[in-house]
């Protein structure tokens, strides 16, 4: 029996085929698997372990939100709350982890909304700033200094938080989830479920803008 | 220009090693000979390295206490009620029944005083079977009966020892617990006697039954009872009639010079007459005033 080129080009894209769906289901197995399903079945300290696990990502993703410890406490609490109260409607189509940040990014986004219509980053950025007044203005970089030498200042640093902090909201979530927490592109697009080539021309415009800032207070 | 606008739209792929090569040459190759575009890359980069050097950040020690004890007073929406459920349940011990079936008893105790609500006096006359006189000299008209029977009343009613009232007749109820539900209102003949078979409304009572009473002796009926009549000038009557007469009865009244010829009409919609023998029928006839 002689097998022809169709058939074998058949063979060939069915295997390719199997190939890809084997990875795709790869890519949703979730290590978090057995503790959520404890923890939708009301074991506690399933939950607790989930918490012990993420809690240092989303405290930092929160703190990148609100840029004040207590603030931040209180939108990681309010995160993780949120996910243990909604637990149940999690159905498992992604990773435990992708949908933590989803929550994480949501809360934050309308955490930072509230606080920037009362003032907060302005008040807050007038009060460092006088705080570290006469600081602020020996650190005042040098008209000549080159960019990289620039990083090991702390005046950067200043400079990035509050080019941040005027980000637009949807600048701000995928700087945080990319440069900031090092998130992959293929993690971020299903966080922000949006198609990995609008992640990344979002993601360029937020640091065209950025860069636009630290250029502008820095040179 | 041109040139450097779509350069700088390669600067995220180029630092970041996710170009081909082509577009790295390319992008290269602009850089060496634009000074302002390296400038910018170098700024790219700054921002990206700056970015990435942001101070590292850790939830307080206690947060996971913290986080729990948030939990447990801030229960959702869901635990919320099955809380509030629970804590209705506990702050009844003498009834810790559940509230479902608290419920369940409070909507029977609400139908069956529903069920049992006395109508009004006015009521009365036009829901049963009535025959009404709006002229002054006794005209009647004949209204079907519509109320169901209450059969607690049977047995109460003084004319009724062996007999059941008419299948679709009303007959109110007078019972202990009727006292005290219709202690707003004055009580009627039919209320007293536990009947209201047949009602006549009239503005001349003494009319009507002198009417009635001519009647009777043309149909082989005959009258076996008359109640007393109260302050609103009520009367019962009991008769007995021939079962085939029946209908002769209402049309013999109607016959009679002193009712209204339209009302033959409903007859048909006459409830039954309770049975005394094989051929024989009781029958309670309530007669009350109209107003003039």
């Amino acid at each position: 029996m002689t097998l022809d080129l169709e058939t074998i080009l058949n063979l060939i894209c069915l295997t390719i085929a199997s190939v890809s769906l084997v990875g795709s289901s790869t890519d949703n197995n979730d290590d978090d698997e057995e503790l959520v399903k404890r923890c939708a079945g009301g074991d506690r300290e399933a939950f607790n372990d989930l918490v012990l696990k993420y809690q240092k990502k989303v405290f930092s993703v929160a703190y990148r939100f609100v840029g004040d410890p207590e603030e931040a406490n209180d939108l990681a609490q309010e995160i993780f709350t949120a996910a243990y109260q909604n637990l149940k409607s999690f159905r498992g189509d992604s990773k435990f982890s992708t949908w933590l940040f989803q929550i994480a990014t949501n809360r934050g986004k309308n955490r930072f909304k509230y606080l920037k219509r009362r003032g907060f980053f302005t008040n807050k950025g007038s009060s460092e700033t006088d705080d570290e007044g006469d600081q602020s203005h020996r650190a005042l970089p040098d008209q000549t200094a080159n960019p990289e030498e620039l990083l090991s200042g702390n005046q950067i640093r200043k400079a990035v938080i509050e080019a941040i902090n005027e980000l637009e909201p949807d600048h701000r979530e995928i700087v945080i989830l990319r440069d900031i927490e090092g998130l992959s592109y293929d993690e971020i697009a299903r966080i922000l479920d949006l198609p990995e080539g609008t992640t990344k021309s979002r993601l360029h415009r937020a640091r065209m803008v950025v860069k636009e800032k630290l250029k502008k207070v820095l040179s | 220009m041109m040139d450097c606008e779509r350069i700088a739209d390669y600067f995220g792929a180029v630092y970041e090693g996710d170009s081909d090569t082509q577009t790295e040459k390319m992008v290269k190759d602009h850089l060496k000979s634009c000074a302002a575009c390296r400038e910018d890359f170098k700024w790219y980069g700054v921002t990206i390295q700056a970015l990435a050097n942001l101070e590292q950040v850790a939830p307080p020690n206690d947060f996971l206490k913290q986080l729990n004890a948030r939990i447990d007073k801030n229960p959702s929406l869901f635990q919320s009620i099955i809380s509030q459920i629970k804590n209705l349940m506990n702050s009844i011990p003498t009834a810790p029944v559940p509230v479902g079936a608290m419920s369940l008893a409070f909507v029977t105790v609400c139908a069956f005083l529903v069920y049992n609500y006395p109508p009004e006096l006015s009521q009365i006359g036009k829901s049963g079977l009535s025959l009404n006189s709006t002229s002054q000299n006794g005209a009647i008209t004949v209204e079907p009966a519509s109320r169901p029977v209450d059969p607690r009343m049977v047995a109460s009613a003084p004319f009724s020892s062996q007999t059941a009232p008419f299948s679709h007749a009303y007959v109110p109820y007078d019972g202990p617990g009727r006292s005290s539900a219709v202690s707003w209102r004055f009580p009627t003949v039919a209320d007293e006697i536990g009947a209201d078979n047949l009602t006549v409304e009239s503005p001349q009572i003494d009319l009507a039954l002198k009417t009635l009473k001519e009647i009777l002796p043309d149909i082989q009926g005959k009258l076996v009872d008359e109640k007393f009549r109260n302050a609103f000038g009520e009367a019962l009557v009991a008769v007995i009639i021939p079962s085939s007469r029946y209908g002769d009865l209402t049309s013999a009244l109607v016959n009679h010079g002193a009712i209204e010829v339209g009302a033959k009409s409903r007859e048909s919609d006459s409830p039954a007459p309770a049975k005394v023998d094989s051929r024989n029928v009781r029958l309670y006839i309530r007669f009350t005033q109209a107003p003039k």
